[in-house]
């Protein structure tokens, strides 16, 4: 219950400093309209020359771009600035003040900032998949949509499990400041389904960094292509990356030495 | 002017100097440069799918994204970005109180850049050319005219870089402007695709905007897709736009200086 209210109050100040920029909420919505345009336009070009991309139509891609705009708005939100702030943190020694707090360290790591003009993107995202899933069969049933979900979350545990983890390399590593670039870069990938890529990046973008996991599959999941078997083993690989990256949290936390060393 | 080139060696030498600290992160950030050819590339080669599109097939699709890939490395800058938060910051004040202009420093650091990731990048190139197999034209002289043609859209992809940063001065915010400056350059710098594939009126646009000098027409060049008219004409071309460039950063710098008023003095 505490973490609940805890929660509410960051929301509540984060709503409060936004407020003071609120320019910010346009710049930013021109900017993501900009981006989903050019990969609109990129899609226009591409299926001008061919029907299918890897077995996707037209639609289907740009329920998939959805997708994506909606998990990196999600990540922008709540994920990414949580997880600069801990490298701050480790780089400074000003931990201390968050281990100090009588909650769990990794729970409060993860949910001191909440970016809320963000949101805007997850906005956009549900925009897009709502319109290419209109042209493409006039809506979504009840079933695909809770796995859709499901699998969604999975995939955002997943992505924000293996984020802890490179950022928690910092206890070790203290010098390098912009590792989370690796995790965008693998990201920038999911804007296409990753069947177009040779078997070895597939696997790579599936299991190592599973940006597949997190965007292809989803999306598979609103397409209805999606079976129980699928949506299980997502929900295992979740649990089991999150408790593993909770154990290296710890790990690395016994390492962290403070302000003053 | 003299003096301003006796002051590159030191300029220089602190740009190196200082990149070089920061030669892991730098290795990151250039990583960048890989992704959004590879997926193009990836994009292609699904659409091809073993026939081939316009007369391209897999391999000249290759070709093209990765020497794409490499010239866009070598003309690349990142003044737009970096200049805001000279802005933002008043760290720009400092500069202006020196005997010259922050534009030298900027070069500086961008060539130290260039030079510090060569040395690891060109080897992931060369496994990359091994891997992919790219079929090309590309013929003795073409690498010859390659040359000149390449520094010169380094310098116009700088100086318009440069221009879009100068709009800090009005501005700070400034990411909306950068994207759309990089929007453009998908289309009309053949970022997305090669401008053969491009709708008609997206080629002819690009004929009216920078983009195509910085990087695509080299690219053009190296791979032997043009005669040696066409290369005269591509040359003139970017001496236009250098020239435009050059007389638009004047005017942008001599109105926004005034506009400064050092943030956070």
């Amino acid at each position: 219950m505490r973490a609940v209210r805890l929660f509410l109050v960051t929301l509540r100040i984060s709503l409060q400093n936004e407020m003071a920029y609120r320019t910010d909420w346009f710049a930013r919505l021109a900017q993501s309209l900009v981006g989903i345009g050019t990969t609109l336009g990129a899609f226009g070009i591409v299926f001008s020359h061919t029907d299918s991309l890897a077995g996707w139509t037209l639609d289907e891609s740009v329920a998939l771009l959805g997708v994506f705009y909606i998990v990196t708005g999600l990540i922008h939100t709540i994920c990414a600035p949580n997880m600069s702030l801990i490298m701050r943190d480790v780089r400074d020694g000003t931990l201390d003040f968050l281990l100090l707090k009588p909650v769990n360290s990794q729970y409060y790591a993860s949910i001191r900032r909440i970016v809320l003009f963000r949101m805007t993107d997850v906005a956009l995202g549900l925009i897009v998949v709502s319109v290419a899933l209109r042209r493409l069969a006039g809506g979504i049933g009840a079933v695909d949509a809770i796995l859709f979900l499901v699998v969604l979350t999975c995939g955002m545990i997943v992505l924000y499990s293996i984020w802890l983890a490179l950022v928690t390399t910092t206890f070790w590593f203290v010098k390098i400041v912009n590792i989370e670039e690796i995790l965008w870069q693998a990201l920038e990938a999911g804007r296409y389904p990753i069947d177009i890529y040779p078997r070895w990046l597939q696997y790579g973008l599936s299991y190592l960094i599973p940006i597949g996991l997190v965007i292809t599959v989803p999306s598979r999941g609103l397409l209805g292509q999606l079976d129980l078997r699928g949506v299980l083993a997502a929900v295992a690989l979740a649990a089991g990356t999150f408790a593993a990256a909770s154990a290296f949290w710890r790990l690395g936390l016994r390492r962290y030495s403070g302000a003053s060393a | 002017m003299p003096h301003t080139l006796r002051a590159y060696p030191s300029l220089f030498r602190v740009a190196w100097t200082t990149m070089f600290q920061y030669r892991a992160e730098m290795l990151i950030w250039a990583a960048w440069g890989f992704v959004h050819p590879l997926v193009a590339l990836a994009v292609w080669s699904a659409a091809a799918h073993g026939r081939t599109i316009v007369g391209l097939g897999r391999a000249d699709f290759a070709a093209y994204f990765l020497t794409l890939m490499i010239f866009s490395h070598l003309t690349m800058s990142w003044d737009a970005f970096e200049f805001s938060y000279l802005v933002q910051s008043g760290r720009l004040s400092p500069k202006l109180l020196r005997p010259i202009h922050p534009i030298h420093e900027a070069i500086a650091y961008n060539i130290a850049y260039k030079l510090i990731t060569l040395l690891l990048l060109v080897p992931v190139w060369l496994l990359i050319l091994w891997a992919l197999h790219p079929n090309a034209a590309t013929r003795a002289w073409h690498l010859a005219a390659v040359v000149p043609v390449l520094l010169l859209g380094a310098a116009v992809r700088f100086l318009w870089n440069y221009c879009i940063a100068l709009v800090a001065f009005w501005t700070t915010k400034v990411d909306a402007i950068n994207s759309l400056y990089w929007s453009f350059d998908q289309f009309l710098g053949g970022r997305l695709a090669p401008m053969a594939l491009m709708p008609a009126f997206v080629q002819t646009a690009a004929w009216f905007a920078p983009f195509r000098s910085m990087v695509v027409f080299p690219v053009e060049v190296a791979l032997g897709q043009l005669n040696g008219r066409q290369i005269l004409e591509g040359l003139a071309m970017q001496l236009v736009w250098l020239v435009l460039g050059y007389g638009l950063f004047r005017l942008l710098w001599r109105l926004g200086i005034r506009q400064y008023s050092a943030v956070g003095a």
